[in-house]
């Protein structure tokens, strides 16, 4: 017990003395994260758009199928990726093996079915007359993709969020092709499963304090925006 | 201003309009009345070119609307306006809401203020522009719908039931609105109501439609006094539909035999056709002797006994078996001093002129 409490002191301390190594690892994962989130939300909103308004065979399959990869295991995005990547797959010339580049990919697999999915959720519940106003009112296609956004605007936002929070608290693929290599690749997750199987607690300790702040950041701009749409 | 020719719709294996033609011209209300469920709303989203027809022609201003191309199809959207029957109120102000179409046709930002603000103004709605237009009381929503669809200053508005789930004095409201809009924006409006009164107070010409067709189409004298089928009959208001046959007829008046009852019609149609027949409560006089009943004038005169009084509002709705159960209104307090009751022997008189003849 005592080595816990004598951990948590540490970390803290770790915490106020911006040591440098700990917030490197914290500001490398909120940088690949943001990233990650950033390129999925411009591929996922769009497609999840032409799901919601285009009817065409095949659209239940590829909904079931987003759906299904909601539950994709990280691992195996891990492995997928890792295979693309190594030298003897396909895009193993473009050199991204354990590099930031193939972890924000791998990111981006994962959180693109969470952000069509949900997208596409919110779109088809929306009342018809909203979208029937706006085309009534004369919208061309794009005026009326973005007046349809800016109705589902708060659930696109805290959407977006989960996906963040799903990224940045995903350790699998991130160890596996992203190599967990010091000062380049290591993140708060791979890094607190290193530090843990070494024994060193209080670093660990202080990374997880730090990866739950981020947590409870993402839950309270979530809960904000719920409330604004209320 | 707009013609529809022999236009269809199906959904699927259901037919929802029926070969339906109509000629609607400019600066009129037109309304199409009828039960629920009969197409209205499918034929106003037809010619808003939100969902496509299965077969026939719209024609606006001569020019076949239906098989342009999409950007064709949102340019003639941009002059025709839609109210729905439950408006979509979109996140924002008031000001915002009213302003939403004009932000699709690129003015500027001085123009699209002075149109809102004359819109907020003619929907008696100034002071409101700051306010989140989702707080509103369901009436004000329905002239925030308004306000938006005459902001654009389209040629054609279609109004949806606008005034459906609204009590009786915003409703009143929105009807001055409307005459305001038709008079002031000089548009020509397309009105569905299931509310037959709406529509006698509204319509300049109004079309009942009934089976996803529009079954008679008519100034409202010629739509009210003289329906065309049992259906509209029934459906306008008249209490007394009967089956018959015309056993003779001289100098174009009949005699139509009906439920072993004989009465007098003015028709023209010949001896020998099964028809129906209607009659208004109000166009029936009610005697309470038969030495009064001998001195009326009327062609008709029944004797019966009455079957039962039923109390609507300041009226009682009397139904008298003559052979067949003509009923007719009487108010309750003329029931009161004659003691009016059910088994009394009375006798009924009518015109053969508010005898009206239709198709069976």
């Amino acid at each position: 017990m005592n080595e816990i409490i004598d951990g948590f002191l540490t970390a803290i301390h770790l915490i106020v003395t911006f040591d440098p190594e700990v917030y490197e690892v914290a500001f490398r994962s909120i940088y690949i994260t943001f990233s990650a989130t950033v390129i999925a939300s411009v591929i996922s909103i769009p497609i999840a758009l032409f799901l919601a308004f285009r009817t065409f065979p095949g659209k239940r399959t590829i909904i079931n199928l987003v759906h299904t990869l909601y539950a994709l295991p990280t691992v195996l995005i891990g492995l997928v990726v890792f295979l693309m990547l190594s030298r003897q797959g396909p895009f193993g010339f473009l050199g991204l093996l354990f590099t930031p580049g193939a972890m924000i990919i791998g990111q981006v697999i994962l959180v693109i079915p969470i952000i069509i999915g949900l997208t596409y959720s919110a779109l088809v519940a929306m009342d018809p007359v909203i979208k029937d106003t706006i085309i009534s009112l004369g919208a061309n296609y794009f005026q009326f993709m973005a007046s349809i956004l800016k109705e589902i605007r708060f659930v696109v936002y805290a959407t977006v969020a989960m996906a963040f929070g799903r990224a940045i608290s995903e350790v699998g693929a991130a160890i596996m092709i992203g190599g967990n290599i010091r000062g380049y690749t290591r993140v708060l997750t791979t890094s607190i499963a290193l530090e843990t199987s070494m024994g060193n607690i209080e670093f660990s300790m202080a990374l997880g304090i730090i990866l739950l702040f981020i947590a409870l950041i993402v839950n309270f701009v979530m809960t904000s925006i719920r409330r604004e749409a209320d | 201003m707009l013609r529809i020719e022999g236009l269809c719709k199906s959904f699927g294996e259901k037919e929802v309009i029926r070969g339906l033609d109509a000629e609607i011209r400019k600066g009129e209300i037109f309304v199409i009345i009828g039960p629920s469920g009969q197409g209205k709303s499918t034929i106003l989203r037809l010619i808003d070119l939100l969902d496509t027809p299965t077969d026939g022609k719209i024609l606006l201003e001569g020019t076949e609307i239906t098989t342009l191309s999409d950007r064709e199809q949102q340019q003639v959207r941009r002059r025709i306006g839609m109210v729905f029957q439950d408006p979509a109120i979109f996140r924002g102000s008031v000001y915002e809401n009213v302003a939403y179409g004009l932000r699709f046709r690129d003015l500027s930002k001085e123009e699209v203020h002075r149109r809102v603000t004359l819109a907020l103004h003619d929907v008696r709605l100034e002071g409101f522009e700051e306010q989140d237009a989702r707080t509103l009381s369901g009436g004000e929503k329905h002239r925030v719908a308004f306000a938006r669809t005459i902001v654009t200053q389209p040629d054609l508005i279609l109004m949806d039931e606008p005034t459906s789930d609204l009590d009786p004095v915003t409703t009143g409201i929105l009807e001055d609105l409307i005459f305001f809009i038709r008079d002031t924006h000089h548009a020509t409006i397309i009105l569905s109501t299931h509310d037959m009164y709406q529509g006698q107070r509204l319509g300049d010409r109004i079309a009942v439609m009934m089976g996803g067709t529009f079954i008679q189409t008519g100034t409202l004298k010629e739509v009210f006094t003289a329906p065309n089928t049992r259906e509209v009959a029934y459906f306008i208001g008249f209490e007394n539909i009967f089956d018959g046959e015309i056993i003779r007829s001289e100098g174009g008046v009949a005699t139509v035999a009906s439920g072993g009852t004989e009465i007098l019609a003015v028709t023209d149609r010949p001896v020998g056709s099964s028809i129906s027949w209607c009659l208004r409560t109000e166009d029936i006089r009610l005697h309470m002797s038969e030495e009064r009943h001998g001195r009326s004038p009327m062609a008709n005169h029944l004797n019966g006994v009455v079957k039962s009084i039923e109390m609507v509002g300041p009226q009682n709705h009397v139904t008298i078996d003559c052979g067949i159960d003509i009923t007719l209104t009487v108010s309750w307090r003329f029931a009161e001093r004659v003691h009016l009751a059910p088994g009394m022997t009375v006798w009924v008189a009518f015109n053969a002129g508010s005898v009206q003849v239709m198709e069976r």
